[in-house]
């Protein structure tokens, strides 16, 4: 599950930046920049620039050159988050931070258990309360348009 | 002396968290979530600023965490202006340095700018005696330091 907790209609896109060959993208998939200059699925671990907000999309082979297609998305910056988690979040988890241990388009998943990163802020858990406790609400902490060095 | 320096009213609440036991919350109180998962105020040494209570002031039940589990209102912290009083005078120099706190007391926050921390990075300074009152004590900070970012404090 991965889902934008408020409604991103409107929240401005982000600067339109050409997608990765072949990448498939998926409503509120994580992306960043690539070192190559493409939008593309953010990495475990890595930073992130924001989330996709079309209906979903792949890129052909030869996009990075031929379609240049950019994908809609959103900056990160304070847009609270909810992705599944691999355990259940307790309290302790809020205001701790976390990583992803899954990052396929349309199925991001949180590492709760073995974090090695801090690329993402633990704001809360089960929003809907329908005691869905591995519904985690995150922030983006490692946002690629700053320039700290990550820990 | 604590307030912010702009209404608040339009800035959007941070999401709920529950406050911590029996923790008393005073208007422009520092926050930040502390390390059982509670929001909380601003203590010594903590990790950074989530943000900042904008209720009427309250104190948590002994059994908040568990029972009444009472979220107060707080607004995020990142580049929101706001006041605190300082253990000095404020001086040109001091503009554009970083700080923390001297005094961490609910509805009593107060700067240390004379510093003797090795860690004084929480509040960058950006002006004082903002109402041009000769009240040099009066300083306009922003968080610097901010807990929900991942990176490492310097």
């Amino acid at each position: 599950m991965q889902k934008f907790l408020r409604d991103p209609g409107g929240l401005g896109r982000g600067y339109p930046v050409i997608g990765a060959t072949s990448v498939q993208f998926t409503h509120a998939d994580p992306v960043y920049i690539d070192s190559s200059g493409f939008l593309a699925l953010a990495t475990a671990g890595g930073l992130i620039l924001g989330y996709y907000c079309g209906a979903g999309e792949t890129m052909s082979a030869t996009n990075q050159t031929v379609e240049k297609e950019c994908p809609d998305y959103v900056y990160a910056k304070d847009v609270e988050m909810v992705f599944g988690a691999d355990q259940d979040a307790t309290q302790t988890d809020i205001g701790a931070y976390c990583d992803f241990g899954t990052v396929t388009t349309g199925a991001f998943e949180l590492n709760l258990a073995a974090s090695t990163s801090a690329g993402l802020f633990v704001l809360g858990f089960d929003p809907d309360g329908e005691a869905d406790n591995d519904a985690v609400v995150v922030m983006a902490a490692e946002l690629q348009i700053l320039g700290y060095a990550q820990v | 002396m604590q307030k912010f320096l702009r209404d608040p009213a339009g800035l959007g609440r941070g999401y709920p968290v529950i406050g911590v036991a029996s923790g008393a919350f005073a208007y422009a109180d520092p926050v930040y979530i502390d390390s059982n998962g509670y929001l909380a105020t601003l203590a010594a040494a903590t990790s950074g600023v989530l943000g900042y209570y904008v209720g009427q002031g309250e104190t948590m039940a002994s059994t908040n965490a568990t029972v009444a589990k009472k979220c107060p209102d707080y607004v995020m912290a990142e580049g929101v202006e706001m006041v605190f009083g300082s253990d000095q005078a404020c001086t040109q120099t001091d503009v554009g340095t970083q700080c923390d706190f001297g005094t961490y007391t609910s509805g009593a926050f107060e700067l240390d700018l004379a510093g003797g921390q090795s860690n004084e990075v929480t509040m960058f300074i950006i002006g004082f005696d903002p109402d041009g009152e000769s009240d040099t004590d009066a300083v306009v900070v922003i968080a610097a330091t901010l807990q929900k970012l991942g990176y490492a404090i310097v």
